[in-house]
């Protein structure tokens, strides 16, 4: 075998390692089967509906990285839905429970605070729904039942896990930062899809896994209230998923949105005013300036960009390297490469960013240190 | 619908899901969106036929042949694709460097969703399938010869469009700095 087929293989077998569909496609044929009469494309209304809700999710400033899904389309690698949490006294915390479930993940609460499953979410999938008041089952994609049911004074929080509702387990890996020393609540905005109310928002991996935090206060919650639900949220402990399936592994094994270059890019999208349209598979990050949508991905600093057509901005040198713009920093490459929406209904044309987004791009790359690996 | 066929149609799409996924996702170019239209168009297709296929064995081969067809005819029924640059400037990859291999593999698959459909089925079949140039023709409908020269044409063209293009007038150069 030569060269170019063993290279070719490695490469096939590296582009779609771990793929699994994001819906049920026995799901996908009856809806189709059902739809044919009226010559609906239910395949691409799917998807386009996924892009919109996580299109909007960007421009609308929420945080969701994928659309809800009821129950029976996509189960995901997590398996059960229906969690049966189990009760202990938390150590060293009076009055307090700690509800485990059955992989092993727990959160510890005031023994007086309702804990429930929220099944009716396939993905992303809910572990937790914690009130001070009662948890009725209900609600099609919140918990719109138990927050009808919150007192004034009370505090009512989700917590959600994003499976694999793409090939890659998650979208957008590189929005959910690295769980920190004490988790907040992040900031209350909204009002967010199925809920229709505001709410607090944080996203966060830990152990390999991404979840989103929501929680609503009741227009009299006392600041106390406020600590405690902080306090059990920092109880928080979720399992973690094997060192194979870990975003490092998943970076090596050539999923460059698992690196911790992709989260940095982000943080550099973010910081340019650059709008974020999700990504080109794991690839690379799909950027909006201008109307002008591009793809943005790092190489490693290995190579030396010798051009005709570089020019000095502070601290780098932009080169034009044939369709792309490439610079150096931090010890890497940055490239930049006009390509099409990952959203067909998204009405925007590929192209390279204009000058004053280039600038904003490369002055944010200075500006922000790689994370630690 | 609850007679053997369909039972034993849906059993094997939840046990072949993964696959079928995968193969879509290389015969489109890797677009999530396409791969998972043909999916369905092939899929529905065999589920009208399932009883048929259920008397020949596992559906898997006629599904297998409906996607890589309908990849092909779908390609052949649009106007007007998105174009993909090839440009090759991060093409060699510094030695032991994951993120220089990540842009290798990269570039190879983009630059085969840049070939003529059924050139990108012959070397999806050929090499990630792992099938023979006999099985290839068979799930193509054409002959050996005709595996033997699309693979060969692929393969150059892959090639091609992978090789820094040395002494590119006009062109960035990139070299490795370990050279």
């Amino acid at each position: 075998m030569s060269e170019i087929e063993t290279e070719l293989r490695d490469a096939l077998h590296a582009a779609v390692a771990g793929a699994r569909p994001p819906v049920d496609l026995m799901e996908l044929v009856h809806q189709r089967r059902s739809s044919r009469r009226s010559h609906a494309a239910v395949g691409t209304m799917l998807v386009a509906l996924a892009a919109a809700a996580l299109v909007g999710g960007v421009l609308g400033g929420a945080r969701t990285s994928a659309p809800r899904e009821e129950p029976g389309t996509s189960p995901g690698p997590g398996g059960s839905h229906t969690r049966t949490p189990s009760q202990s006294p938390f150590p060293g915390l009076r009055g307090w429970v700690r509800h485990t479930d059955s992989k092993g993940d727990s959160i510890g609460t005031p023994a007086t605070w309702h804990v429930g499953a929220f099944p009716a979410l396939a993905a992303p999938t809910v572990l937790w729904v914690v009130s001070t008041g009662p948890v009725p089952n209900g609600g099609r994609c919140a918990p719109t039942a138990a927050l009808r049911k919150l007192p004034a004074n009370g505090a009512l929080f989700e917590v959600m896990e994003y499976l694999s509702l793409t090939a890659q387990r998650v979208s957008e890996p590189y929005a959910f930062p690295p769980r920190g020393s004490k988790l907040g609540l992040g900031s209350n905005g909204g009002p967010y899809e199925c809920w229709g109310v505001k709410t607090h928002l944080v996203v966060f991996q830990d152990g390999g896994r991404y979840f989103q935090v929501q929680t609503v206060f009741g227009r009299a919650a006392s600041a106390a209230l406020r600590k405690q639900v902080m306090r059990s949220l920092n109880t928080l402990h979720v399992a973690p998923l094997p060192a194979h399936e870990q975003p490092a592994a998943l970076c090596h094994s050539g999923k460059w949105t698992f690196c911790s270059e992709a989260a940095w890019v982000y943080q550099v999208v973010s910081a340019a005013r650059v709008t974020q349209l999700g990504n080109l598979g794991t690839r690379a990050i799909s950027g909006l300036a201008s109307n002008r949508s591009f793809a943005l991905w790092t190489t490693g600093g290995g190579v030396s960009l010798t051009g005709s057509r570089c020019h000095h901005v502070p601290g780098t040198s932009a080169c034009r390297v044939g369709q792309r713009i490439a610079w150096r920093v931090h010890g890497l490459i940055v490239w930049i490469e006009s390509a099409a929406s990952p959203y067909s209904t998204t009405p925007v044309r590929p192209g390279l960013p204009g000058r004053p987004a280039l600038k904003r791009l490369i002055a944010a790359s200075m500006r922000i240190g790689l994370p630690r690996k | 619908m609850g007679d053997d066929s369909s039972e034993s149609f849906e059993e094997f799409v939840r046990g072949r899901s993964a696959y079928l996924f995968q193969l879509a996702l290389l015969l489109s170019g890797r677009n999530q969106a396409d791969a998972q239209d043909l999916l369905q168009m092939a899929l529905e297709r065999a589920w009208r036929r399932r009883r048929n296929i259920s008397r020949d064995g596992s559906p898997e081969p006629y599904v297998r042949q409906t996607l890589v067809n309908a990849s092909i005819d779908r390609w052949r029924g649009l106007r007007r694709r998105a174009e993909c640059s090839l440009e090759s400037a991060e093409a060699i990859a510094a030695t032991g460097d994951p993120i220089g291999l990540i842009a290798r593999r990269d570039q190879l698959i983009r630059s085969l969703g840049a070939l003529p459909p059924r050139q990108r089925a012959v070397l999806v079949l050929r090499y990630w399938e792992d099938l023979s140039e006999v099985e290839t023709a068979s799930v193509l409908g054409c002959s050996v010869g005709t595996v033997k020269s699309q693979a060969s044409r692929g393969l150059a063209r892959l090639r091609e469009l992978s090789e820094l293009p040395a002494g590119a007038a006009g062109r960035a150069e990139v070299r490795n700095n370990n050279e």
